[in-house]
C-alpha cells in the first residue's frame, strides 16, 4: 500500500515537473495566491470548470514545519502538535486536456490527545468511536493526492459548449496511539467526481457533476502490557457511552457518500460571479470485530452547502467576495443485536435500529478582500469576514443536548514589498486579527452514569471550548525571489505564526508556528 | 470489450451496494420510547394472589439502562423504556387461597424489547439452595513490583440451611470464559437447555461423611492455599489462604503441597490427567458452578464420551464436559464487565444474572448478602437465583466472612 502511495506521489511530482518545463513561468507567493484565488471554477466540485478558468500553467512544492502548543484546543486534540509537511501541486495546459495534481505528504506527532482510541481523526462526523481518558501521544502519517482532468469546451458541432472533467482523490493515514489501549488504525478514501459543463455564450455558463466516494477505516485496538487490563469507553454521543474493561477490540468503519453539484456562471462587464450548491450524503457504518461482525450503529450525514463567489476585475483593483452557507445534519443511528447461534450459522443479526442522536450544523460567512494588482501579482490587500456557526446536538433517549453558537469576525492585510528590480525579490508580509464572540452555550446530560469522564470531561469540554470568547492574530512574513533570470523559478521562504488567546479561566492560548520553504514555477 | 463489462459490473455493484446502506440509513425511524405491559405468569399449580410489593427491574447492560419499580398485583405497566435487549427480573410474594405464602421470582435474560405491548414473565416458586457460594475472589491482586498476581483466587461454599450439608462428592466446575469478540458457544442443539458445559471439573474428596457443614459453616477452596501476603509472594494481597479447607493442587514445585485437603481433579479436555502448572480461572471472571450427582446416576465425562463435547463456533477447542443442569446446587456468572452480558455462557435457570468487578488485579471479590440468622445465629444467605442481586460486589475478601470455619479445619485439627 505504502509503495501504492509512493508510486502516486511521484506521479503527481512527475505532473508538476513537466509542467515547468512547459510553461517555465515563475510566481511569487502573491501572484500564485492571486492566480488560485481567481480560479473560481477550481472553487467547485466540478473539475469540467477549468477550462473556464485561467490555464495557466503553475507548480509548487513546498516543504513546512510547524509546531503547535497551547491547552486551547477541543478535549481530543492534543495539546501539542508537530508536523512536517511535503506538498506538491501542479497545473498543466495540454492543449487537448487540462490536468491538475497535488500530493501532500505529513508526518504529524500529536502530544497529549485524550478521549479517542479508535479513528484518525475523531472530527470527522463520526460520533460511535472507543475512547480511553488516557493523555497520549500519535504517531500519525497522512497521504493525500488529487487529481482533475478535463476537456476545452467543444468549438462547434451538436455539443458546442461542452466540457467534461473528472476529479479523483485518494487518501490513506496511517495513524497509532502510543499508549494502551493502544490503536492502529488505518483510513482509506477513494472519491471519483464526474462532471460537465455547458457554456451558452461567453457570459452564461452552467454545470453539473457528481459526487461518489467510498471510505474505509481499520482500526486495531490493542494492549502492549497484556496483563493490565485497561478502562476505556464507547461512545454513542453527547457523553452517553459503555464502559469497556480490556484491550479493546477490532472496528471497522466503512461507508459511502453519494451527491451531486450545480454550477451557474454569469459575466457581467467585469463582474464574474459564480453560483455553486452541492449536496451530499454519507452513510457510514460502525461494525464491531469484523471477523463475526456486528453491526452497532451507522451515520446518516446530510450535507448541504451553497456558494456565491465573484470578482470585480480591474486594471488597478479587484474585488473578491464570497458568501458561503452550509447546513449539515448528521443522525446517529444505533442497532440492536442478537447472536444467532446456530450450528449453520454464528453470527449476529440486526433485529432493530433507530435514530438515536442528530447533529445539525448550520454555517453562514461572508468574505471580501479589496486587491491592488500589479503585474500578474498584488501589491496590497484587504481582507474582511464574518463568520457564524451555530451547532444543535441531541440526544433523543434518554434525552440530552448541547448546543451553541458563535460569530467570528476577522481583519487582515498584506503588503508586498518589491526589494529590487532585478530576480523579482519580495518580501511579503501578512497579517490577520480575528475575535470570536460566543453567542450562547448549553448542554445538559439526561443518560446514566452522568459521572463518566465522557460526560464531565468529554462532552462538557468540548462546550467550554466552543463557548469561549478568543482573539486570533495571524502574522506571516515571506520572502521570495527567483532563481535567475532565465529559469523564472521562483525560491520562497515563509515563517507564520498562528496565536488564539482564549478569555476566561477554563483555556489559555495556542499558537502555531509554521516554517515554509519551497519553490514556485 | 471484456474488461468493459468487468469495470461495468464492479461499479454497478458498488453503486447497488451504496444505495443499499442509504436507503437502511434514510429509512430508519427516530427511537421511541416503549410502553411494555408486563404481566406475571404463575407456574405454581395452585392459583395464587400476587402480593403488594412485587418488584421488577429491567437492565440494558449493553447501554447501561436500568428501570426499576414496585408495584402490586401481577401486571404493571413500564413507560418510556429504550428499545433493547434487556435482562427482566421480577420478585414479590404470592398467596394461596388457603393463605400459604410463596416466595416468587421470575426472569427473563437477554429479550429483545422492540416494541410496545405485552410481555409475559414466568414466575416460579424461589427455593433456597442449601450450599451456596457465599464468597469469590477471582479478580487477583497488584503486586509491589510487577503488575499482576492471580494465586489468591479462592471460592467459598458455606451451608444455607438449618441441617448438616456433607460436601464429599461436591463437584465444582467452570465454564470457558466469553471470548474477547463476545462470542456465544454453539452446543448441540439436541441437548436443548439440558446441560451446561464444564471446561475444567473438580471434585471435593470423601467417602460421604468426612467434610460436613454445619448451619452457618462455610468451606474454602483456594487456588493455593497459603499466606499470600508474605514477601515471596504478595505483600499486597488482601487474603491469607492458608486457613482454607481445600486448594488445587497442580503439584507445582513453585507452589508447593500446602495442608488444606487436594481437591480431585476430575475433567480437563476430555482426560481426568492433571495438565498445566496452575488452575488460574479468568481474573476477568467466568462461570462456577458446584454440582452433585444424584444418587444411582454415573456421571464419568472422561470414559463416557457422550458427556463430551466441543464448542461448534470452535471445533478445534478442547473438549467439554456435558452437567446436566438438574445436578446444579448453586451457579454464579462472573463476567468482564456489563456489556459482556449479550454473550452470557450459564442458562438464566441457574443464574439469572452476573456479576463484574468492572476490572482486574483489584484485589476486590465479591460476597452474598445475608438474609437472616437462624437458630445459633446460623446465618442464611440470600439467594435468589440471580447473582446480580445476591452478591456484594467490590469488597474486599475474606474467608468465612459471615460463617465459620468448620471443626475439621486443619488449622483447628492442628492447634488441638
Amino acid at each position: 500500500m505504502r509503495n501504492d502511495i509512493l508510486k502516486a506521489g511521484a506521479l503527481a511530482m512527475l505532473c508538476a515537473g513537466v509542467s515547468t518545463q512547459v510553461a517555465a513561468q515563475g510566481f511569487t507567493g502573491a501572484a500564485l495566491e492571486m492566480l488560485k484565488e481567481q480560479k473560481l471554477w477550481f472553487h467547485t466540485t466540478n473539475a469540467a470548470g477549468a477550462a473556464l478558468d485561467d490555464t495557466t500553467n503553475y507548480s509548487t512544492l513546498t516543504i513546512a514545519h510547524s509546531q503547535l502548543k497551547g491547552n486551547f484546543h477541543r478535549p481530543q486534540q492534543g495539546n501539542r502538535q508537530k508536523s512536517t509537511t511535503i506538498g506538491t501541486e501542479g497545473f498543466l495546459n495540454l492543449g487537448n486536456a487540462y490536468v491538475w495534481g497535488e500530493f501532500n505528504f505529513e508526518q504529524r506527532n500529536v502530544t497529549d490527545a485524550q478521549f479517542n482510541a479508535s479513528i484518525t481523526d475523531p472530527y470527522r462526523g463520526m460520533p460511535f468511536i472507543m475512547a480511553d481518558d488516557h493523555k497520549s501521544e500519535w504517531r500519525n502519517q497522512y497521504y493525500d493526492m488529487k487529481f482533475r482532468v478535463a476537456t476545452p469546451l467543444v468549438k462547434q458541432g451538436l455539443f458546442e459548449g461542452l466540457g467534461l472533467g473528472l476529479e479523483g482523490v485518494y487518501k490513506a493515514t496511517l495513524a497509532a496511539k502510543q499508549l494502551d489501549p493502544r490503536v492502529d488504525t488505518r483510513y482509506f478514501q477513494l472519491d471519483i467526481n464526474p462532471g460537465l459543463v455547458y457554456q451558452f455564450d461567453k457570459n452564461s455558463t452552467v454545470g453539473l457533476n457528481l459526487l461518489y466516494s467510498t471510505m474505509k477505516e481499520d482500526s486495531r485496538m490493542s494492549n502492549v502490557n497484556a496483563t493490565v487490563a485497561q478502562t476505556y469507553y464507547l461512545l454513542y454521543g453527547l457523553g452517553v457511552a459503555a464502559q469497556q474493561i480490556g484491550d479493546g477490540e477490532r472496528l471497522d468503519y466503512h461507508g459511502y457518500k453519494l451527491g451531486y453539484g450545480i454550477q451557474w456562471e454569469e459575466r457581467w462587464g467585469n463582474l464574474q460571479l459564480l453560483i455553486s450548491g452541492d449536496q451530499s450524503r454519507r452513510v457510514e457504518n460502525f461494525d464491531r470485530d469484523p471477523e463475526t461482525p456486528k453491526k452497532d450503529a451507522s451515520v446518516n450525514d446530510n450535507l448541504i452547502t451553497s456558494k456565491i463567489e465573484g470578482i470585480i476585475h480591474g486594471d488597478t483593483f479587484n474585488h473578491h467576495f464570497t458568501i458561503d452557507q452550509s447546513s449539515r445534519d448528521l443522525k446517529g443511528i444505533q442497532y440492536v443485536n442478537k447472536f444467532d447461534n446456530t450450528e449453520s450459522f454464528q453470527g449476529w443479526q440486526d433485529i432493530y435500529h433507530a435514530v438515536r442522536s442528530t447533529y445539525k450544523t448550520r454555517t453562514v460567512a461572508v468574505d471580501y478582500s479589496l486587491i491592488r494588482n500589479r503585474g500578474n501579482e498584488y501589491a496590497w490587500r484587504v481582507d474582511a469576514g464574518v463568520a457564524y456557526a451555530k451547532q444543535d446536538d441531541k440526544y433523543l433517549l434518554p434525552a440530552s443536548a448541547m448546543k451553541y453558537d458563535n460569530l467570528y469576525m476577522t481583519l487582515g492585510g498584506s503588503y508586498n514589498f518589491e526589494l529590487g528590480k532585478t530576480l523579482r525579490r519580495r518580501l511579503l508580509i501578512s497579517a490577520k486579527g480575528g475575535y470570536n464572540a460566543n453567542l450562547s452555550g448549553s448542554y445538559t446530560y439526561g443518560g446514566v452514569n452522568p459521572d463518566y469522564p465522557t460526560v464531565t470531561a468529554l462532552t462538557q469540554g468540548e462546550l467550554n471550548y466552543f463557548t469561549t470568547d478568543y482573539c486570533r492574530g495571524n502574522i506571516s512574513a515571506e520572502y521570495s525571489q527567483q532563481y535567475s533570470q532565465s529559469q523564472k523559478m521562483n525560491f520562497f521562504a515563509r515563517a507564520a505564526l498562528d496565536y488564539a488567546n482564549a478569555s476566561g479561566d477554563l483555556f489559555g492560548h495556542r499558537r502555531d508556528l509554521t516554517f515554509t520553504v519551497g519553490v514556485n514555477f | 470489450m471484456k474488461a468493459n463489462i468487468y469495470i461495468a459490473s464492479a461499479l454497478c455493484a458498488m453503486a447497488l451496494t451504496a444505495c443499499e446502506q442509504m436507503n437502511e440509513a434514510v429509512d430508519a425511524p427516530e427511537v421511541q420510547g416503549l410502553t411494555l405491559d408486563i404481566d406475571l405468569k404463575s407456574m405454581i399449580e395452585e392459583p395464587i394472589t400476587y402480593g403488594k410489593e412485587m418488584t421488577i427491574k429491567m437492565d440494558n447492560y449493553t447501554e447501561g439502562l436500568h428501570y426499576e419499580k414496585t408495584f402490586s398485583g401481577g401486571t404493571v405497566t413500564m413507560e418510556g423504556i429504550v428499545p433493547g435487549v434487556y435482562t427482566i427480573n421480577v420478585a414479590g410474594r404470592g398467596y394461596t387461597a388457603d393463605g400459604d405464602e410463596f416466595i416468587l421470582a421470575g426472569s427473563s435474560v437477554g429479550s429483545p424489547l422492540l416494541a410496545s405491548g405485552p410481555v409475559t414473565v414466568n414466575m416460579k416458586g424461589a427455593v433456597k439452595g442449601k450450599l451456596v457460594f457465599s464468597e469469590i475472589y477471582y479478580c487477583g491482586s497488584k503486586p509491589p513490583a510487577g503488575f499482576a498476581y492471580f494465586r489468591d483466587q479462592f471460592y467459598e461454599i458455606a451451608n444455607n440451611s438449618d441441617e448438616v450439608q456433607y460436601l464429599d462428592g461436591l463437584y465444582f466446575a467452570n465454564l470457558e470464559t466469553i471470548d474477547f469478540n463476545k462470542t456465544k458457544p454453539v452446543w448441540p442443539s439436541e441437548d436443548g437447555d439440558k446441560y451446561i458445559y464444564a471446561e475444567r471439573v473438580w471434585r471435593i474428596p470423601g467417602t460421604g461423611k468426612d467434610y460436613p457443614l454445619r448451619p452457618g459453616e462455610s468451606a474454602v477452596i483456594s487456588q493455593f492455599a497459603a499466606n499470600h501476603k508474605l514477601d515471596i509472594y504478595n505483600p499486597n494481597s488482601p487474603v491469607d489462604c492458608s486457613a482454607s479447607e481445600f486448594e488445587f493442587n497442580m503439584n507445582n514445585v513453585n507452589f508447593p503441597d500446602q495442608p488444606a485437603v487436594d481437591m480431585l481433579h476430575v475433567f480437563y479436555n476430555g482426560n481426568s490427567t492433571m495438565t498445566g502448572m496452575q488452575y488460574l480461572t479468568s481474573v476477568f471472571g467466568t462461570a462456577y458452578c458446584i454440582f452433585r450427582v444424584p444418587e444411582g446416576d454415573t456421571w464419568d465425562p472422561v470414559n463416557n464420551k457422550d458427556l463430551q463435547v466441543r464448542n461448534g463456533a470452535n471445533p478445534s477447542g478442547y473438549f467439554q464436559a456435558k452437567i446436566p443442569v438438574s445436578y446444579i446446587v448453586d451457579a454464579v456468572e462472573g463476567i468482564r464487565n456489563e456489556t459482556y452480558v449479550d454473550a452470557k455462557n450459564m442458562p438464566a435457570v441457574v443464574d439469572a444474572g452476573f456479576v463484574t468487578m468492572g476490572g482486574t488485579y483489584l484485589g476486590k471479590g465479591i460476597t452474598r448478602k445475608v438474609e437472616g440468622r437462624g437458630a445459633g445465629g446460623a446465618v442464611f444467605y440470600q439467594d435468589t437465583n440471580n447473582s446480580t442481586d445476591d452478591f456484594e460486589v467490590g469488597v474486599v475478601p475474606v474467608l468465612h466472612r459471615t460463617s465459620t470455619m468448620p471443626s475439621w479445619n486443619h488449622s483447628l485439627t492442628s492447634s488441638n
